[in-house]
């Protein structure tokens, strides 16, 4: 449970930085095509097991799915407020 | 002139949040306290003990229900659980006239906990808003589309959607609120779509009449032909005895469902020959909100025929209504669905005072609507808070053995509220702002400390026995009220002079 939310966060943490602007705010530098894509393989993908994960430990399907849904909305909301901390701190 | 698609868009956003604001803030609010029904119900009642889960709990029950309730049509066995320590049978004629009786864990002991709403009272008002009878859940029917009309607008509303995914910015207060706004909107998009949906579902056959007066003539008799029960029992002389030992059916049910799964136990005419059990099973396994139901016979014990299968609109709708109700979840869900409750009514505050702020910022002179709009928000945001812990303080305050005591409860409530009103109405919006929100944190500061002057005894035991309702109650109250005092200071140390009335509060909701 506790390693499918974390890679959740780091999924989304990922994808957040095959943006332009956020990747800009954390690494100071643009961001190069190449990596871009890498970046944002490696966040479906560890979506996607993180997802595998969680059916994977909880009997119920659909509960797997609201517990999944539950914590990928407040793992945007720490995503976001990470990287709002982050440009703040610079 | 093609007409423009968003801007009928943002027209629709704001003003289906606008007109609709104050009444959702206030469901979701109280609907989102509502998650935590029984835990608050424990924390209001703090008689309650905490009852140790053993196997001899259906017969002690059973003995009690022997010596009270003879003759009566139908008794009942609520089981303690993991989220409440009440543990109470029920036996009477019908529905209304019963009596409940609280066990305790020694045996022959009764507990006579306080008479209080508890946490029932915010499940109860966030769909009926204390109008039962007089359309107060078509109000609330009416609000949750409003929501969903608000949602799906805001999407086309916030043009650069997936752009500004993961955007804070907090250099300016309006931009920051507008981020705010936005980013809260995305993370709980499917919270707020489930919640208004569901919401929706579970009075659709009172929302929609038409259907059932077409086919079978009221509401009630549709539900009835959608979801067969067993079949109607004739009340009739005592004529036998019910089982007095319940240990042959509890292994019966241990090994159908595996073991603790029994949630409530209830007799059917027990003095009948026809007389019947039925066992309804926990909801921790089952999205739906029937769990699972055996039934057997009340005289021998022996299982009987079940319930017939529910038509597949029925069900899905006791799905539906199962999400909305999330019995379901576990410890965690059930916090991030609380935290879910609180951003979304964050959402639609951060919503309330974006407009007025846009609109303060440009207009020279102020027309009467927003000084309506800015009260309203005080009042409904900040007072809305205070009215909920004058009612946990009146819990506390009012003496234990008054009459209608639940009932003054939710008064106190409502005066408080509408105390509020008046307040906002009559002060300058930054006092009123900060008063209301120091108030609150006042009071969320004093509840935890009347507890412990009146009976210290209770957080003792709370900790001895580890009784993690009451304890968690107290610590959120805390930092409820922590909340609230920051962002009233923080409220009061900004300059009135760009004659902003700021009072979204992120973090205390």
């Amino acid at each position: 449970m506790l390693i499918s939310i974390f890679l959740q966060t780091l999924a989304l943490a990922c994808l957040s930085l095959a943006m332009d602007k956020h990747y800009n705010a954390v690494v100071h530098g643009a961001l190069a095509t190449k990596r871009k894509v890498v970046l944002r393989i490696l966040g479906w993908v560890s979506l996607l097991i993180s997802f595998g994960l969680l059916i994977a430990q909880q009997p119920l399907l659909a509960i797997a799915v609201v517990d999944w849904l539950a914590w990928l909305s407040c793992n945007i909301l720490l995503v976001a407020l990470l990287l709002c901390w982050k440009s703040v701190k610079r | 002139m093609k007409p423009d698609f968003r801007k009928n868009m943002v027209w629709l956003h704001t003003y289906s949040g606008l007109v609709m604001g104050w009444l959702l803030f206030t469901i979701f609010l109280t609907g989102t306290l509502a998650y935590f029904n029984p835990e608050i119900t424990q924390w209001m009642k703090p008689e309650l003990q905490k009852v140790s889960n053993t196997a001899n709990m259906l017969n002690r029950s059973l003995d009690e229900l022997h010596a009270r309730g003879e003759g009566a049509s139908g008794w009942s066995i609520y089981l303690p659980n993991n989220r409440t320590e009440h543990w109470y049978i029920q036996w009477g004629e019908g529905r209304r006239n019963r009596t409940t009786l609280s066990l305790g864990s020694e045996l022959k002991q009764v507990i006579e906990p306080r008479e209080s709403a508890g946490g029932n009272f915010f499940r109860v008002f966030h769909y009926t808003l204390q109008l039962r009878g007089y359309g107060g859940r078509y109000y609330s029917g009416i609000a949750a589309m409003f929501m969903l009309v608000a949602v799906f607008s805001g999407i086309f509303t916030h043009r650069r959607f997936f752009r500004d995914f993961f955007t804070l910015r907090i250099s300016k207060l309006q931009k920051a609120l507008t981020d705010f706004h936005g980013l809260i909107g995305i993370v709980t998009m499917p919270f707020c779509i489930m919640i208004c949906a569901t919401g929706i579902m579970v009075y659709v056959i009172m929302y929609m009449p038409f259907s059932s007066e077409h086919y079978v003539g009221t509401e009630r008799q549709l539900s009835s032909v959608l979801s067969p029960g067993l079949e109607k029992l004739a009340p009739k002389a005592p004529t036998s005895v019910p089982i007095t030992n319940f240990s042959e059916i509890e292994r019966k049910i241990d090994a159908t469902w595996g073991e603790k799964q029994i949630r409530r136990v209830t007799f059917e005419q027990p003095f009948t020959e026809a007389g019947r059990i039925i066992v309804d099973r926990i909801k921790d396994s089952t999205l739906s909100r029937q769990s699972d139901r055996l039934v057997f016979s009340a005289h021998t014990g022996e299982p009987l025929k079940g319930y017939l299968p529910a038509s597949t609109a029925a069900e899905v709708r006791r799905v539906f209504f199962g999400l909305h109700e999330a019995h379901f979840a576990d410890t965690g869900l059930r916090w991030l669905l609380f935290l879910l409750g609180l951003l979304s009514s964050a959402l639609i505050a951060s919503g309330l005072t974006i407009w007025l702020m846009k609109r303060l910022d440009k207009v020279r002179k102020r027309h009467v609507s927003h000084f309506l709009v800015e009260r309203l928000n005080i009042a409904v945001i900040a007072g809305l808070p205070l009215a909920i812990m004058a009612f946990f303080l009146s819990n506390r305050l009012l003496p234990v053995m008054l009459e209608n005591r639940a009932e003054i409860e939710v008064q106190v409530f409502l005066w408080t509220w509408l105390l509020c009103f008046l307040h906002s109405f009559l002060r300058q919006a930054k006092n009123a702002w900060v008063e209301q929100l120091l108030a609150t944190a006042l009071c969320c500061f004093l509840l935890p400390m009347i507890d412990l002057i009146q009976d210290s005894q209770r957080l003792l035991d709370a900790f001895n026995q580890i009784n993690l309702p009451y304890l968690i109650f107290t610590v959120s109250i805390l930092i409820v009220g922590a909340c609230f005092m920051k962002t009233a200071l923080w409220l009061k140390g900004k300059p009135v002079s760009n004659k902003l009335n700021k009072g979204s509060d992120k973090s205390s909701c």
